[in-house]
């Protein structure tokens, strides 16, 4: 998909939980090629929306579409086979597997995942387990883990668990990279790694959609910014735009005028 | 001699059955306590199609499976949809079910079971020698552990672990987790029913206690105490369980007890291997029970 064409769009998208409106009528596109930031408040409904796109949760009303197609009400693992990879606040990684079995994992296609084919096994499989190591070594590499890929996911600091967790959503080569908090409770240096990681990933074509609490990280790094507020949308635009918007810096960024 | 062949065709058997468990256990952490109600719906046909229509091993292995695996969907839908605590209820409601069916159906002879099994035939070959079925224990055990070794090694197995780890990360990587959860539940279900198959033709005579509940604890217990996700655990647990009661038949203990030791015995395994070594004699992982 050309860079600038809606990759995601969301329409009229509700979701409620009981009572609680947890999404309202919540439209929007991602390009391709950007950098889209969901932001607001606590219970704005970000995460929701995250579960809507992914099919982890089904919505009361509204369509999702993907490179044009519909996947709302597909599985979670169809709406990722179709190029959507998600990631988690609470990253979600495989503990007690090896660094390098957490990204292995995430490739797709492999043969060797389908029983009938790992018990008649053959060549075949072992000239896929080679190509699967050789891009899993690549990409802890380019991680710098890869000293740590023997290592189980759950013994590495909670910065290389980030990392991992990045690395596994790259393995499942993905367009769509929907991405939850990535930089929290990382120091400053790892935030200024990730920032400029996430830049490279939208040069080399793909797109992610981002859930942000940093302000700062936001505004620098967006190319566009959705403001949510109870489960709507109450503004969207360039970094520059929706700083200068009234409403937000009331509701958002608490800030009066 | 016919006494350690007798034996040595037990442990081939509960190693097959708790390898076969070990899959849903240890490596996919699906805790199972339905595994003996496979194992009794593989005995149960095994039984009647010899009583009733052919003692041909390779057609009683084919439709014991079948049942076996047919009975194991069923064990396996919930699992796609209940959390571990309630899948664990669920199969052992469900344990409770067929052993209630094998108690009170006309066709399994009720609490009395089937009795006089003819010898099966292999090829046109009977075989009637409790030491060939004693081999065919052994060939059945070591190609279960040899297939359940190649799976594991695979990416499917890697697939397993990761679906025991987090399934909800498992489906946003694009694999379905329904996918990977039925086809293990299908290749253990093939196994625990030929186990069953096996211990028709060796008894000749089978009733529904050793399909109970009581069965499917102490497989599960032998899993355990092998070590959940260890193949060499499951079979080294097989051989040591078996042989340990056995040896009270050596020692001064009245027979009028020692069944009841045999329970305390086991019961005490599980609370030590559960709090001090959830690795078991040789697993790997320590904290799949958590």
């Amino acid at each position: 998909m050309a860079a600038g064409e809606a990759l995601l769009r969301l329409e009229a998208l509700s979701k409620s939980f009981g009572g609680l409106q947890a999404v309202s009528d919540l439209s929007f596109e991602v390009r391709a090629g950007t950098i889209t930031s969901l932001i607001g408040g606590n219970g704005a409904g970000k995460t929701t929306a995250f579960n809507l796109i992914t099919g982890n949760l089904a919505p009361d009303a509204g369509h999702i579409y993907f490179r044009g197609a519909r996947v709302d009400g597909l599985p979670p693992h169809k709406v990722a086979r179709a190029g959507i990879a998600r990631g988690f606040q609470e990253l979600r990684l495989f503990n007690r597997l090896s660094a390098r079995d957490n990204i292995e994992a995430a490739i797709p296609g492999q043969q060797g995942e389908n029983i009938v084919r790992a018990l008649i096994g053959g060549h075949a499989l072992t000239e896929e387990r080679d190509v699967t190591q050789a891009r899993s070594s690549a990409l802890l590499r380019d991680l710098t883990i890869e000293a740590h890929a023997e290592s189980l996911a759950e013994r590495l600091s909670y910065g290389q668990q980030k990392l991992l967790s990045l690395g596994r959503l790259l393995a499942t080569e993905g367009e769509l990279l929907l991405l939850d908090e990535p930089t929290s409770g990382l120091s400053p240096g790892m935030v200024e790694d990730f920032c400029a990681r996430m830049r490279r990933l939208t040069d080399a074509g793909r797109t992610i959609l981002l859930i942000e609490h940093n302000v700062e990280i936001v505004m620098r790094l967006s190319d566009w910014i959705i403001v949510m507020h109870q489960g709507g949308k109450i503004a969207e635009g360039k970094p520059d735009e929706v700083r200068g918007n009234v409403v937000v810096m009331h509701t958002y960024l608490g800030i009066s005028s | 001699m016919e006494y350690f062949v007798y034996i040595g065709t037990l442990i081939a058997i509960y190693a097959t059955l708790t390898i076969s468990l070990n899959l849903l256990v240890g490596y996919t952490g699906l805790i199972s306590i339905a595994q003996a109600a496979i194992y009794g719906v593989g005995a149960y046909v095994t039984a009647l199609l010899a009583l009733h229509v052919t003692n041909d091993l390779l057609v009683s292995f084919a439709l014991a499976s079948i049942a076996g695996i047919l009975v194991s969907l069923i064990v396996a839908l919930p699992s796609l949809r209940l959390k571990n605590e309630y899948f664990l209820i669920a199969t052992m409601g469900f344990q409770a079910i067929i052993f209630s069916l094998f108690m009170n159906l006309d066709i399994t002879g009720g609490a009395s079971g089937l009795y006089g099994i003819p010898h099966p035939a292999l090829f046109g070959y009977t075989i009637r020698t409790s030491f060939e079925m004693f081999l065919l224990a052994v060939t059945l055990a070591i190609i279960c552990y040899l297939l359940a070794l190649r799976i594991t090694r695979a990416p499917f197995g890697r697939l397993l672990r990761a679906v025991r780890e987090d399934q909800t990360a498992v489906a946003a990587l694009g694999k379905s987790v329904f996918r990977i959860k039925f086809s293990i539940f299908i290749f253990s279900a093939v196994f625990a029913a030929a186990a069953g198959t096996i211990y028709t033709y060796s008894l000749t005579a089978i009733d529904p206690v050793a399909f109970g509940l009581d069965e499917s604890v102490f497989i599960i217990t032998l899993v355990i105490v092998g070590g959940t996700g260890s193949l060499n655990g499951s079979v080294l647990a097989a051989a040591v369980l078996i042989l340990l009661p056995e040896a009270f038949k050596f020692i001064a203990i009245p027979d009028a007890i020692a069944p009841q030791l045999r329970q305390v015995l086991y019961g005490l395994l599980l609370v030590f291997f559960t709090r001090y070594r959830r690795q078991g004699l040789i697993g790997e992982y320590r904290d799949v029970l958590k």
